[in-house]
């Protein structure tokens, strides 16, 4: 993390609503879902209004990331950014860069890398943002975001300093680091007319039976990511404890020191000396920094996305499982 | 479909690689090529001067013989009388632009939205199909979106063609002033417009309401346990076909096979099902589990919480 200090607000972002284009919506989940299980991002540009971006056009970076927000710095993702948008600019559309779009698991795009590349692109543009497909539910439900980082977030980002502190003075915890946009799916004209005059022709989904979520194996994946989300949290927050005790020993050590002063003063005004000085504690004791909070409220927001979607999936297992189990029963008997 | 096809195969002298059997060549054209296309197109309805012209791209199989659009970008062009110029460079740019995203996918063809075949037709199929960055040695595909008429605009009407070139091989004929070009007979071949993926297929039926809603614009929605409701609701509709079937069942042969065939199927249920404490066990065993999962994961998630509140409160305690 930056630690220049810059003490300017970041700016109130304007816009409230993402507008996909349909061929970009599919374009998306086309890319992600074809190449699920490895993760893929991509650029999404298009134009920008006062109160809503449309997003015209959706290009993936030529690799697989390895992880959540690894190509949106890399120099290779940049660089091919920067030649779609060129090439596109020079065939007269008038698109900007926008945001990126990223395929994750659940929890998993709360990656320091992802944050930090979209806090600096909310830096540059305070209206930029990122769609994150979440393909926990893949084959049965689309689960498309537009989040982009809070305000309380990016001010404390600024500050660079991430102490305890800090958080409180910005008001932020793991719930708020992002906010999430309204996404909105528009079509052309003459798309609208193809998907009129071919409405009987449109596919369904594929077969749709009440199978039990258990023999997948999501669920253990989610389960698994939690453990690690878990793990690293863990780890953080022994630092962060240690950190506590030693502040609790230095204020220990800082009260009797204080204790003793005041006894002294006291001592040497019933000889008439003059007094010490109460406050020299700051010089002679010395506290300890604490560490950055930023990976703790990261995990942790993590961890939250990864039960939400654990508790999801139990929830919509619990109601087949009672459904099928009322079924059986009752025609059995 | 409703239109039918008759496969011609003639030899294409300029594509060496062209499908030498008599099978006919079926086209795929993925759902979020054609939407791009249909974008690009719709640009021909402000300028009736200007060619809207683009390059198609996606996969072949190993003969050739099936191809599937999978994307498509604009390739700028102009017209002037009978010679048309494409902005080759730019062609080559998209092109290996797109190339280092999909690696595997290469140039099938090209579309446009004019209303009739001509010469100018013939000159740009020519440049899809010959040189390096384009469809060559295989045959290049002409989609064609028809939906101008004498500026008004009509339903978008999807016709394929792949063009034989006729003539001596490596002829190549005048057409009007100065233009070399080998001349072409575009045969239609049959297309179908397809979803590969399911994710696909469910953001289509999303998509698919946007010319009903109000604006032409639809939330892209995540309702609490939609996949449940959908799943319930299409075995419900499956069970009522069956049983709507089953009233309007006539004494034929075929229908007492059928109806033969789902009493066994009823019948030969696992033992287990007829097991009624056994099955009642395992169920409840199931249950549990999961409400052991979703207590734990809960009891994680107020642990998270709890953490951040107690690390602010000591905080503030001390400072």
């Amino acid at each position: 993390m930056s630690t220049r200090k810059t003490t300017k607000a970041p700016e109130p972002p304007t816009v409230s609503t993402v507008i996909l284009e349909g061929s970009v919506l599919l374009s998306i989940v086309r890319h992600t879902s074809e190449n699920y299980p490895s993760l893929y991002s991509g650029s999404l540009l298009g134009f920008e209004d006062q109160q809503q971006v449309t997003v015209s056009h959706a290009y993936p970076f030529p690799y697989p990331d390895q992880y959540e927000g690894g190509s949106l710095r890399s120099r290779g993702g940049n660089k091919y950014q920067k030649e779609i948008l060129d090439a596109l600019q020079s065939l007269d559309e008038g698109v900007e860069f926008l945001g990126w779009f990223q395929s994750t698991i659940s929890g998993n795009f709360v990656s320091p890398q992802l944050v930090e590349a979209v806090a600096q692109q909310q830096l540059v543009n305070k209206n930029a943002f990122i769609l994150i497909h979440n393909m926990a539910s893949i084959g049965k439900e689309v689960q498309l975001k537009a989040m982009r980082l809070s305000q309380n977030f990016l001010s404390t980002y600024i500050q660079g300093q991430w102490k305890t502190k800090d958080l409180e003075e910005n008001k932020l915890s793991f719930l708020n680091i992002f906010e999430e946009l309204k996404v909105e799916i528009h079509n052309q004209h003459l798309v609208n007319l193809f998907l009129v005059d071919n409405a009987s022709t449109v596919e369904t989904s594929a077969p749709d039976s009440l199978n039990f979520n258990a023999n997948t194996n999501i669920t253990t994946q989610l389960l698994e990511n939690l453990y690690t989300q878990i793990d690293s949290y863990n780890f953080d927050q022994t630092n962060f404890n240690y950190y506590q005790r030693q502040l609790q020993k230095e204020h220990t050590k800082i009260l009797q020191w204080k204790q003793a002063r005041k006894a002294e003063n006291f001592e040497r005004a019933k000889v008439g000396e003059p007094e010490l000085d109460t406050e020299e504690w700051k010089q002679i004791f010395k506290l300890p920094t604490g560490p950055s909070r930023l990976n703790n409220t990261l995990y942790s927001r993590a961890i939250d996305e990864f039960a939400d979607d654990i508790l999801k999936q139990c929830d919509e297992e619990l109601i087949k499982s009672f459904a099928i189990e009322r079924k059986l029963t009752a025609s059995l008997v | 479909m409703t239109n039918t096809y008759m496969h011609l195969v003639r030899p294409t002298v300029s594509a060496p690689a062209a499908t030498s059997t008599a099978a006919p060549v079926g086209i795929k054209i993925h759902n979020s090529a054609l939407f791009t296309i249909l974008e690009i197109v719709s640009k021909q309805a402000l300028d009736s001067n200007t060619r809207i012209l683009g390059t198609l791209l996606g996969t072949r199989n190993d003969d050739g013989s099936n191809v599937e659009i999978r994307d498509a970008f604009m390739v700028p062009c102009t017209e002037s009388g009978d010679s048309v110029s494409i902005e080759e460079a730019k062609h080559k740019t998209l092109y290996s632009l797109y190339k280092k995203t999909h690696p595997k996918e290469f140039i099938l063809g090209w579309f446009d939205c004019a209303n009739e075949i001509n010469g100018s037709t013939g000159l740009i199929h020519d440049f899809f199909s010959k040189g390096a960055d384009r469809a060559y040695p295989f045959p290049a595909i002409y989609l064609n979106v028809k939906y101008l008429e004498n500026s008004q605009i009509n339903f978008p009407q999807l016709t394929t063609y792949v063009g034989a070139a006729i003539g001596k091989q490596g002829a190549a004929q005048r057409i009007g002033w100065k233009t070399l070009a080998t001349l072409y007979i575009f045969t239609p071949v049959p297309h179908a417009v397809t979803s590969s993926t399911v994710s696909e297929k469910l953001a289509m039926n999303r998509i698919n309401q946007t010319p009903t809603a109000k604006n032409g614009i639809v939330e892209l929605e995540q309702e609490h346990l939609s996949a449940v409701s959908r799943e319930i609701s299409t075995v419900l509709a499956n069970l009522d076909a069956v049983l709507a079937h089953i009233d309007s069942i006539s004494n034929t042969d075929a229908n007492l096979d059928l109806l033969r065939e789902l009493s066994n199927s009823l019948l030969n249920r696992p033992t287990i099902l007829s097991d009624m404490d056994s099955l009642k066990s395992l169920f409840q065993a199931h249950n549990q589990d999961i409400i052991m999962i979703e207590y734990l994961t809960r009891a994680v998630k107020e642990q998270v919480e709890l953490s951040a509140r107690l690390s602010s409160e000591a905080e503030k305690k001390i400072a």
